[in-house]
């Protein structure tokens, strides 16, 4: 026996922003930051977006469902031979994944090993041009990514990181990953937003635009 | 001068002599005659029967059988239908007056009706679908001037191939029997224009397509008074699209414009919620039902789509024609088509196509994009293009058993051939002058001759 689904038709689904849940590591060491994204693209933008954002263990199938999964930490990654099939399958089929060092640090051990187990993967980060489509496609960013208060705060390797890296494939980012420690950058109590002179959140409002146009 | 009485009294000798002049003068009536009774019946003719089936095949042996001033009829066993040079050699002997009949050796007693039809799809990598009729539940292969493109057997008397790439003719061999067709006129595709909320479906319907070489046009909302542009959006026209796809409300406030471009001939792909909206209610092929859930786990199966969820299409208009139905229970329609002015409508119930591609097997990219391929080439405004090179097989070629009967009249029973008088062969066939035997001359003119040297020595006149 099928049930009957009562759904809107006018009613699109709405964006879920998904973390991944890895087996090693600290993938959840920015607790705040989806919460954050979320008021940001539902504050800026028509898109209809779910209010909660969801864990998904990158060893299920779940992981599949997502636009946009979003992948921090601290320390070494070493993804397991589950997380390591569907996270292909995720990226070949299309979906995009966002990988942001916590460290802000290119000898630190996750840089190190998250790049190891993309390159092992799927293919090897290049830098992504500063003219990407991802600058521009909601708010313009004209010099690139944009520059976080963290990257010259003392630790990590204190430099201004020019540039993103990316896999692409067709032009299409399939794997993005930075050094800028948006992690921190974006993971403040949300009651302090109204603080900040100049919404550090934007660019996560076009990772979401991308994702989910191209 | 002998008297009538010296004349009456003849001696023995010259009245034996006398008889056998006499004999002589009957034995050539009678020659004659017969001569002239065999010259007036029909002609029992000197039937060639080919020492096997593969004879028919070879146009050089049928050529000298047929143009052998001896042979007055030929009698073929056939296994399979001859080539296109075998018929036009066949029928010119038939022409010329020789009786040609054909009987297949086997117990079914006939032979595949093979035809072969192209049709150019719309598609921007070109491409040709083949539909072929033939004999069911045989297998039929379809070949190129290369070798075998693919293989199928036949069910319920029919069977088709997409065949992709340009090729310029294509033949199809089932039971022996070859056909052979050119390929169609190329058609001319324009561009896709999607109406959809940005999401995972819009982008996958847009990879999809862009895959398979469409060119898509878009524009997202993503807030007010700023969109988002994919390819270049443009005012609808069937000069630049083929296809315009309505997968949810977006497509809604476009709803008069689509209408006039499905008016103009353009193909419109309708999806469960675009559909649902009054906008459409013109143009709408089937009314939507209730939305089902997918099945879980479907999506891994053989049928991957009954794990999508389902907006069953319930009420069929006068002129929905259904193309697919879902494997749930019941099999309701999932797909229909209608034609809408000079346009078409293809209404799909399916909603969340992004979950197969995503969630599916290890085909499941391929097959989501074959499907969503197949689905805009249903729908899509393609006018055929003038072809100046297009390659013409021989006459009769795409129905080759057809051709045949055309050609030569229809299969003789076999167990008539086997039991046939020359008579019952030349059956429906043009009768031919008998010629007389000549021994018959020989014998009137032998006995004549002898019957005037008697006369002349017995000096009589």
């Amino acid at each position: 026996m099928e049930h009957a689904v009562n759904r809107d038709p006018a009613a699109a689904a709405p964006f879920v922003f998904a973390t991944a849940q890895y087996e090693s590591g600290d993938w959840d060491s920015a607790p705040t930051l989806p919460a954050n994204l979320i008021d940001s693209v539902a504050r800026y933008t028509s898109l209809p977006v779910a209010p909660q954002g969801v864990a998904v263990a990158l060893a299920s199938d779940d992981a599949l469902r997502y636009p946009l999964l979003f992948l921090t930490g601290h320390l070494p990654v070493r993804f397991t031979p589950a997380e390591g099939r569907v996270l292909q399958r995720y990226v070949e089929r299309g979906g995009l994944l966002f990988i942001d060092d916590h460290n802000h640090d290119v000898d630190g051990a996750f840089h190190k090993t998250v790049t190891e187990e993309v390159a092992r993967l799927l293919s090897p980060l290049k830098p992504l041009p500063n003219t990407h489509t991802l600058y521009t496609c909601f708010f313009e960013f004209d010099d690139g990514p944009p520059t976080t208060s963290h990257e010259l705060n003392g630790w990590g390797d204190n430099l201004i990181h020019e540039q993103l890296l990316a896999v692409q494939r067709d032009d299409r980012i399939q794997v993005l990953y930075s050094n800028k420690d948006y992690s921190s950058e974006w993971n403040f109590h949300p009651d302090n937003k109204r603080f900040l002179g100049k919404d550090p959140t934007r660019f996560g409002v076009n990772l979401v635009v991308y994702a989910l146009t191209r | 001068m002998p008297s009538r009485a010296d004349a009456a009294a003849v001696a023995p000798a010259d009245a034996w002599r006398q008889r056998a002049e006499w004999a002589a003068r009957a034995v050539a009536l009678v020659a004659l005659a017969l001569a002239w009774w065999l010259t007036g019946r029909p002609f029992t003719p000197n039937a060639l029967a080919a020492t096997d089936a593969v004879a028919a095949h070879d146009v050089q042996a049928l050529a000298d059988v047929v143009s052998d001033p001896r042979r007055a009829a030929v009698d073929l066993p056939l296994d399979s239908v001859p080539d296109a040079a075998s018929r036009a050699v066949l029928h010119a002997a038939r022409q010329a007056g020789v009786a040609v009949v054909w009987w297949v050796p086997t117990p079914s007693g006939s032979l595949p009706a093979l035809a072969i039809s192209t049709a150019a799809l719309a598609d921007p990598a070109g491409g040709t679908r083949v539909r072929v009729t033939g004999r069911d539940s045989a297998p039929a292969v379809l070949e190129d001037s290369l070798g075998w493109l693919d293989s199928a057997t036949v069910l319920e008397g029919g069977v088709q191939w997409p065949v992709t790439g340009e090729l310029r003719a294509f033949s199809v061999n089932q039971l022996g029997t070859h056909g052979s067709v050119g390929a169609p006129a190329k058609r001319q595709v324009g561009r896709v224009r999607l109406y959809a909320a940005p999401g995972w479906e819009a982008r996958f319907v847009m990879d999809a397509l862009e895959e398979a070489g469409w060119e898509v046009d878009a524009q997202f909302g993503i807030a007010p008074r700023v969109t988002r542009t994919a390819g270049a959006p443009a005012a609808l026209d069937t000069a630049r699209y083929a296809v315009v796809i309505a997968l949810d409300s977006v497509a809604w406030s476009s709803a008069p414009a689509i209408a006039r471009f499905v008016a103009d001939g353009g193909g419109l792909l309708l999806f469960p919620d675009a559909a649902a909206g009054r906008a459409f209610a013109s143009l709408r092929v089937a009314t939507p039902g209730a939305l089902l859930a997918g099945v879980p786990g479907g999506l891994r199966t053989d049928t991957p789509r009954r794990g999508l969820p389902l907006q069953p299409l319930t009420v069929l208009g006068a002129e929905a024609v259904v193309l697919e139905r879902s494997d749930r229970a019941e099999q309701p329609v999932s797909v229909a088509a209608a034609r809408v002015g000079a346009g078409r409508v293809v209404q799909a119930g399916w909603a969340s196509t992004w979950e197969w591609r995503m969630l599916g097997g290890d085909d499941a990219p391929d097959a989501h994009r074959s499907w969503w391929r197949t689905l805009v080439q249903r729908a899509a405004y393609a006018p055929v293009t003038d072809r100046a090179d297009a390659w013409s097989p021989l006459p009769g070629d795409a129905a080759p058993l057809a051709d045949l009967v055309a050609r030569l009249g229809p299969a003789q029973p076999m167990a008539a051939t086997a039991t046939r008088t020359g008579q019952e062969r030349q059956a429906g066939t043009p009768s031919l002058p008998a010629p007389a035997p000549a021994w018959l001359y020989a014998v009137a003119a032998l006995a004549l001759l002898g019957e005037w040297w008697s006369r002349r020595l017995r000096g009589a006149r």
